[in-house]
């Protein structure tokens, strides 16, 4: 068997995150391909069966990247995020698959470097627990 | 009332954050407008900085700098630079260069926006700067402390690439100092931004010690105190001394500072690192041109203008904001700005270089099934090869109707791809979606069809070992949403063109008689029975203003304006509605009536607070700032002996941690005029820290020359007030600092200088739908660089209302807040909805949950609907409510359920392929 490559999908706030990812581009930094990125207009939208629904379709791991508590524009966005991950982080822990598949992160302009070094850590992270097997149609 | 005034376009030099928001507040209200930069891109200083304070808004300047180049009315000119400016207003000339070759340019009005230099300490002999290498200015600091810089962000010292664990900040070089740099003024920035600094620092390593050795924190500023307490909470540790030396210690790299303490004690201490907080001087090209050109120049080199008319030059026809107008934070120039602009459309009526757009109607467009014209935008330092890549993807996708790139002129070639594609939505690939957003948008509405029929694709961050692979699953997923896109609903409103503003002080009066002035009737709204508010208390402004009689002046004004309507006694009750179209219900001396208008500007104004401290009330000699010159008669001043300002009475304590900004300026200002009066009247200022920020610092000064005592002290020893009764002597101690013992002092007379409370705008917020900030002011817009707007778009505001402050800074803001709303009243109509959630009446139950939701409060319950209901004016797009809703009944097109929840199968069904 060739080394196990997770599939990771990513929520990205297009605010703060899309000033991060100017960041990243300026510092040549380059996204794993295994990370599928989908945009939200704040991550504030994201329910938990967004969440849940990559696990479902064989997703490995799923991150939410949004603003700071800060610097939010639509104030709440990122506190309401964290919030759905923990709920989706108890789900999984009753399905007996481990809560670190899935994590939420602050980005903005500043850390703008992180926008790529998180797919890279969470792609490190999930390579070592494994494949997720929750897939309904593996 | 139309006056014969001339036409014409503006010219603004600078492109940095003034000159952009001078040029979008003037091309907004229909101008042309040149932005000319000297460099070759546009941003100024910010793009030099790591973060700025208070918030980080870095993310924002790009919007603007994209906004001044999809302008039709704004034409840019890089690497170009003024010569000479001649001719009057309405008929300017200005000779600009370009690349070495000069052209003549006409305008109606210039605006010099041109921005600051930060001082160069090299000549500095105790800084050491430049022979020792681990000394260094703020502004390399910052370049330190940019992901994007050399360093990636980690800040490593220059002599050996440490990272520094302990580093010092010095405040005030190329400031305050008179003797060694002949700069008397206060840069007014530095404190925020060194805390900024230095609170970055610690966030970003925390086991990193960080020291600010400062001589008075001045933070001034909205929220400036707050940022200040949590430096401190962060562990930024404060030291209040000027260092005399920087010291090389031998071999290590490290830099020994010397101080003396307060009392005298000498200190030495080993910093890996030092950070010279370098202040702001005038461009020193733009000077030559000034003097060039006559403009006069105050004595601290910047362009000298009026207290009353702050961004107006001694030249007609030229204006000026930002930092050549004074040591200006962000906030301050981009009030300004806007407010050069309100003055500009007083005295020139527009001459814009393109028609507004004309949209068609293509009403046959069918949306199904989906046929997706793919655009694709290489920007400079793209792989070309990506553009063949991106087209032999695309192309293999189903519903793709073609494959353009996208290269000059792009709104146009987008527009006529659409056409010939046949395509009924369009899917855009760029490196800044967010900044090609308007170019499509604007494309589609051309093309006859509704703007939001759109998706994008971001092309950055790519992996060039893997580039099909992760172009074909981003575009995969771009197909796939943009496939799903439906039109969002969108509504034109016909904009009321009237304003409303709210208050009678100077702010109010300035903002209503800018936007009279521009040919846009006013309803003004004061709640007491005559106009002037707090400005009645003061006698003169801080650089010596006659306030009385200015604003004399302003009232009869505002009166006899014909486009003014003044209502007195009036209270604002309620107002609905949206940017463009609101309703105000004015209740007058229990008479309601009923106003329209489009955009509206609050300035309630603040109080100050009434002290139950320093024996206040049980005296007659003891008076608050604002009674002080109305009571004292100058009989008793000429024989008085002693008196005393206590600053602070009630500001930056637990209960009310903001700064009241305007106390010591007038602290300063009262002493002096006192000392004139009578030479030798004993004047002692007891004050926490000396907040003559900017160019007040010259009062200052002055006031020390003149032998006014300034004694500080701190919270936790306050001075003690004792009267034996209302006309009885009244003595006052205080812990000296430098003695270290108590001194007495017997006044004749005490100024209090009681803090200025934002009690009115609790209920202005509550009647607008506006949000306070955390001090209890107006809070600023979240989308941030909008220092003028609040909260709700159409509503903006000006003077004490959004931070206490003085005069003339009430004055910028209220014009720049009426050039903002002129923005709105400009137009004829607006469009609202787009990006918005909307309410299936049929699903909701009304359990509120939306609601309580909402940051904003948009959602309310309609009874009559049985239902909830969003207004798609007022929606901001987040989708909150829509993941909140229990019972489904809230949708958003834009990123509908079904994108999101199919999402996951559109990657991983293909990636096992």
């Amino acid at each position: 068997m060739s080394e196990f490559v997770p599939k990771i999908m990513a929520f990205y706030c297009s605010n703060c995150a899309t000033s991060a990812a100017k960041v990243s581009h300026g510092m040549s930094k380059t996204m794993p391909s295994n990370v599928h990125m989908i945009h939200v207009p704040c991550t504030g939208r994201i329910e938990t069966l967004h969440l849940l629904k990559p696990f479902e379709e064989g997703a490995d791991g799923v991150y939410v990247a949004g603003c700071q508590h800060d610097s939010c524009q639509y104030i709440g966005g990122i506190a309401k995020a964290e919030k759905r991950v923990l709920q989706v982080k108890k789900i999984l822990e009753q399905l007996g698959i481990d809560p670190g598949r899935i994590e939420v992160f602050s980005l903005s302009a500043a850390l703008g470097y992180r926008f790529v070094d998180i797919a890279w850590e969470m792609t490190e992270k999930i390579r070592r627990m494994g494949p997720a097997s929750m897939s309904v149609n593996p | 009332m139309a006056k014969k005034i001339p036409k014409g376009s503006v010219m603004v030099l600078g492109g940095g954050i003034a000159g952009i928001q001078a040029s979008l507040s003037l091309a907004g209200a229909g101008y042309g407008v040149y932005l000319v930069e000297r460099s070759h891109s546009l941003g100024g200083m910010i793009p030099n900085l790591h973060r700025i304070y208070p918030l980080c808004a870095c993310c924002k300047l790009d919007s603007r700098i994209d906004a001044c180049n999809q302008h039709p009315n704004i034409r840019i000119l890089l690497d170009s630079t003024v010569d000479e400016i001649s001719g009057t207003l309405g008929d300017m000339k200005a000779s600009v260069t370009t690349d070495g070759r000069t052209s003549e340019i006409k305008a109606g009005a210039i605006v010099l926006a041109t921005g600051i230099e930060t001082f160069d300490p090299s000549g500095l002999e105790p800084y050491s700067y430049g022979r020792h290498p681990n000394v260094v200015t703020s502004v390399e600091y910052e370049q330190m402390q940019r992901p994007l810089g050399p360093e990636k962000g980690v800040v490593k010292r220059p002599s050996d690439g440490k990272e520094p664990r302990r580093i010092a900040w010095l405040q005030c070089v190329g400031s305050r100092d008179v003797n060694r740099c002949k700069v008397p003024y206060c840069s007014s920035v530095c404190c925020m931004y060194a805390l900024k600094e230095a609170a970055n620092t610690r966030d970003t390593s925390p086991e990193t010690e960080t020291t600010v050795f400062y001589m008075d924190m001045r933070t001034h500023g909205k929220g400036y105190e707050n940022y200040l307490n949590n430096a401190v909470s962060k562990g930024v540790r404060l030291i209040r001394s000027r260092v005399h030396s920087v010291n090389q210690t031998a071999d290590t790299g490290d830099v020994a500072l010397s101080w003396a303490e307060e009392n005298g004690t000498l200190n030495e201490e080993i910093f890996d690192m030092v950070v010279l907080s370098v202040g702001l001087k005038p461009s020193a090209q733009t000077l030559a041109l000034a003097e060039k050109i006559g403009i006069e120049l105050n004595p601290d080199h910047y362009v000298s203008s009026d207290p009353f008319n702050p961004v107006s030059t001694s030249v007609p026809g030229v204006f000026v904001c930002g930092g050549m107008a004074g040591p200006n934070d962000i906030g301050q120039s981009m009030g300004q700005a806007s407010a050069a602009a309100a003055e500009i459309q007083r005295v020139l009526a527009p001459a814009p270089f393109a028609k507004p757009a004309d949209y068609p109607q293509n009403n046959d467009l069918k949306l199904s099934p989906p046929k997706i014209l793919v655009a694709y935008h290489l920007c400079g330092g793209m792989d070309e090869e990506l553009g063949a890549e991106i087209e032999k993807i695309a192309e293999g996708f189903q519903n793709v109707a073609g494959v353009r790139r996208i290269d000059e002129a792009a709104v146009s070639s987008l527009v006529e791809a659409f056409k010939k594609t046949k395509a009924n939505r369009i899917l855009f690939a760029s490196c800044t979606p967010s900044s090609h957003k308007p170019v499509v948008e604007e494309a589609l509405k051309r093309s006859g069809v509704n703007p939001y029929l759109y998706d994008t694709v971001d092309l950055r961050v790519l992996d060039p070992s893997d580039v099909s692979n992760q172009l074909r699953d981003r575009i995969r997923m771009g197909v796939a949403r943009a496939s799903l896109v439906s039109p969002a609903a969108l509504v034109s409103m016909k904009v009321e063109k009237r304003a409303l503003v709210v208050g009678g002080g100077p702010a109010g009066l300035e903002s209503a008689l800018s936007l009279a002035d521009a040919g846009y009737p006013v309803t003004l709204v004061e709640r007491q029975e005559e106009l002037g508010g707090n400005a009645r208390h003061i006698k003169s402004t801080w650089q010596g203003g006659n306030v009385a009689q200015y604003l004399d002046g302003l009232i009869r004004k505002t009166k006899d304006h014909p486009g003014i309507t003044v209502m007195t006694r009036a209270e604002v009750v309620s107002n609905h509605g949206s940017c463009g179209s609101f309703i105000a219900a004015v209740l007058k001396e229990g008479v309601r009536s009923e106003i329209r208008y489009g955009a509206g500007i609050l300035a309630p104004g603040a109080e100050t607070i009434v002290p139950a401290e320093y024996s206040y009330g049980k005296n007659s000699r003891i008076y608050l700032w604002s009674e002080l010159f109305a009571k004292l008669d100058s009989a008793f001043i000429g024989k008085a002996r002693n008196a005393v300002f206590i600053q602070c009475v009630g500001s930056r304590e637990p209960q009310m941690p903001h700064c009241s900004n305007l106390c010591c300026s007038f602290a300063l200002r009262s002493a002096l005029d006192l000392k004139e009066q009578n030479p030798d009247l004993n004047i002692y200022i007891l004050f926490r820290e000396m907040r003559a920020f900017g160019e007040r610092e010259n009062l200052y000064r002055a006031a020390r020359e003149k032998g006014i005592i300034f004694i500080r002290y701190d919270l936790n020893s306050k001075p003690a007030v004792h009267s034996a009764g209302r006309d009885e002597i009244i003595t006052v101690t205080v812990q000296e600092p430098i003695l270290g013992r108590p001194v007495t002092i017997e006044a004749d007379f005490i100024s209090l200088q009681s803090a200025i409370a934002p009690t009115g705008c609790r209920e202005t917020a509550k009647v607008f739908n506006v949000e306070l900030d955390p001090d209890g002011f107006l809070a600023e817009a979240p989308e941030k660089l909008r220092p003028l707007d609040t909260t709700m778009k159409g509503l903006f505001m000006a003077g004490l209302a959004v931070y206490p402050k003085d005069i003339t800074e009430s004055i910028a803001q209220a014009r720049g807040a009426a050039a903002r709303a002129a923005e709105i009243l400009a137009q004829d109509e607006v469009q609202i909805g787009g990006l918005v959630a909307e309410v299936n009446s049929a699903r909701c139950a009304e359990c509120c949950t939306c609601v309580r939701t909402c940051p904003f409060g948009v959602p309310r319950i309609d009874y009559e609907k049985g239902a909830a209901y969003i207004d798609p004016a007022l929606c901001r797009g987040c989708g909150m409510c829509v993941a909140e809703c229990p019972g489904k009944a809230i949708v958003m097109s834009s990123m509908s359920d079904e994108t999101l929840n199919g999402a996951p199968a559109v990657f991983f069904a293909a990636a096992a392929k």
